[in-house]
């Protein structure tokens, strides 16, 4: 089933594409003549970890781009009807193109770590810690995209693009502090992707001293939502 | 190899329609089907039919009672031995092409001479000429014979057929009944459940019907008569009428003029047949006596014949 999927992907990967070229040249580490913001570390001095958060970003939105209906759209559609009445266990065909849209965004965040480097840099300077951001994006993100696509009939990618957004625009986050309640803005932080912790982990990457404790929240997170979409998978029916 | 005990099936609409409330698609349902039988469950619009054969994937739980397909829940037997199987609507990606659809199937099913597998079943469907073309633009009639192609690739024991008649003209409609014969000669223990609203049709295939309407079985009737006979209803051109008893001993002439005959297969249908044609006799129509189904079904759904 792999070359089908891979198939299958092929529009969303030339949309990665897209991503991936969007994010180079959004990456201040790539663009150093920019302005910096008063009060920010200079981005020349972060060095090739500084492009972690960026590589966070990628893998996420690969993992949202490439996971997008992966189950729903099989039930909606009717296809899973045909699939599953082949020899194979849900949790198998849709573990399998999960573990592909992981790999494929790990990928992605790789190649752009060493290739980015060498565009802009002329030459490779390390920062394979870095890959750390978006190994937890891949499970947070993806962990979120399997419990969606296996609960929702459409929509999946939306909402979880929707939950990506305060990653872009921490402002989100500001301005749903004065509108919740303290209880309800806890509750809100405590469901959503916990962007604390990604932070917490890209400031100990750069500091050389690993924020494990928020690493391990952050994988938690994820696996969560996988064990959640795992649990669908079995327990929903299929029409 | 079936068993359905007292099988309840309910839909529940959404919370968020409020008058949708709860409806019952199969109530009470009993059903037992031994290896090597072919089954047709025919029955009005909105009788449960779909609803079985989905329970029988597992694709469905039953509200109350008991599925085993195998002696095994049926989500556990798809899982492990597979199921040939035709959904109602037939739903494959269509950017895939056949030849590439039919792989994708073998590969989930783990088919063994895939390759092999694919190019005989292409060929006893008639897409050959259609290999590289994509499933999106497929006829209703090829989509159908595709479905049918992925439900015979694998080594099945159980087919499940719901509507496979859908878009095929009456060439392939005639096609697939000797395809269903093959499929079933191969293993002597093989099932298979065909739901149709082809009643000649599902009268040529099986051995035994269920009648299902309201959610409920309403009867089954055996096809295959005891001594394994079945009716056919011939109409002849010109004949004396002692040619023909003496073809077709217990022979019995309807109001419209043609006859019921009986044979127990088709190599005695013809042995019998030669005899008459070489009395003289001329031959306009032969067909198997399916209105017979259809009258008794039309009983059955009046309430004048029961489950015996």
């Amino acid at each position: 089933m792999i070359p089908v999927t891979l198939r299958d992907w092929a529009p969303r990967l030339l949309l990665l594409a897209l991503v991936v070229w969007a994010l180079y040249l959004l990456e201040p580490g790539f663009h150093q003549h920019e302005a910096v913001e008063a009060g920010q570390l200079p981005v020349e001095e972060l060095g090739p970890l500084g492009i972690s958060a960026t590589l966070s970003y990628l893998a996420g939105l690969a993992t949202i781009v490439l996971l997008a209906g992966f189950v729903s759209t099989d039930r909606r559609r009717g296809y899973a009807l045909l699939y599953l009445s082949h020899p194979v266990r849900p949790l198998a065909l849709y573990g399998l193109r999960w573990a592909l849209a992981a790999a494929a965004a790990l990928l992605a965040a790789l190649l752009f770590l060493v290739f980015g480097q060498l565009l802009a840099w002329g030459g490779f300077r390390g920062g394979w810690p870095g890959l750390l951001l978006p190994a937890l994006s891949v499970l947070v993100y993806g962990g979120l995209m399997a419990t969606l696509s296996a609960a929702l009939p459409r929509g999946d990618a939306w909402v979880a693009l929707a939950l990506f957004l305060p990653t872009f625009f921490p402002q989100l986050l500001v301005f749903l502090e004065t509108a919740l309640n303290p209880a309800g803005y806890r509750l809100l932080l405590f469901l959503l992707p916990p962007h604390w912790a990604f932070q917490e982990v890209y400031a100990g990457l750069l500091e050389g001293a690993p924020a494990w404790g928020a690493a391990a929240y952050a994988a938690g997170y994820g696996l969560f939502w996988l064990g959640l979409g795992a649990l669908l998978l079995r327990v929903r029916e299929w029409a | 190899m079936i068993r359905l005990a007292e099988v309840v099936k309910e839909y529940s609409a959404p919370p968020w329609r409020a008058a949708g409330g709860r409806v019952r698609a199969l109530d009470g349902v009993s059903l037992e089907v031994a290896p090597g039988t072919a089954l047709g469950i025919v029955g009005p619009n909105g009788a449960g039919k779909s609803t079985l054969i989905r329970l029988l994937l597992g694709y469905l739980r039953p509200t109350s009672g008991e599925v085993r397909v195998g002696g095994l829940h049926p989500r556990e037997y798809a899982e492990r031995h597979g199921v040939g199987y035709v959904p109602e609507s037939v739903s494959i990606p269509p950017r895939w092409t056949v030849r590439g659809a039919l792989g994708a199937f073998a590969a989930l099913g783990e088919v063994p001479d895939a390759g092999d597998r694919i190019d005989r079943t292409l060929e006893m469907l008639g897409l050959e000429g259609l290999e590289g073309r994509r499933v999106g633009a497929l006829s209703k009639g090829n989509l159908q014979k595709l479905a049918l192609a992925q439900a015979l690739l694998g080594p099945r024991r159980l087919l499940l057929l719901d509507e496979p008649l859908n878009g095929l003209d009456p060439v392939w409609v005639a096609r697939l009944r000797d395809v269903l014969a093959a499929w079933r000669a191969e293993d002597p223990e093989r099932v298979l459940l065909l739901v149709s609203h082809n009643l000649p049709e599902v009268e040529r295939a099986v051995d035994r019907v269920a009648v299902l309407a309201g959610g409920r079985i309403r009867a089954e009737m055996e096809l295959r008569a005891a001594a394994g006979e079945r009716a056919w209803r011939l109409e002849l051109a010109s004949a004396a009428d002692g040619a023909v008893a003496e073809a077709f001993p217990g022979a019995a002439r309807s109001e419209g003029g043609a006859w019921t005959v009986r044979a127990r297969d088709e190599a005695e249908l013809s042995r019998r047949l030669a005899a008459l044609l070489g009395s003289g006799a001329r031959v306009r129509a032969l067909e198997p006596a399916g209105a017979g189904l259809e009258e008794r079904l039309h009983r059955v759904l009046a309430g004048e014949e029961g489950a015996p």
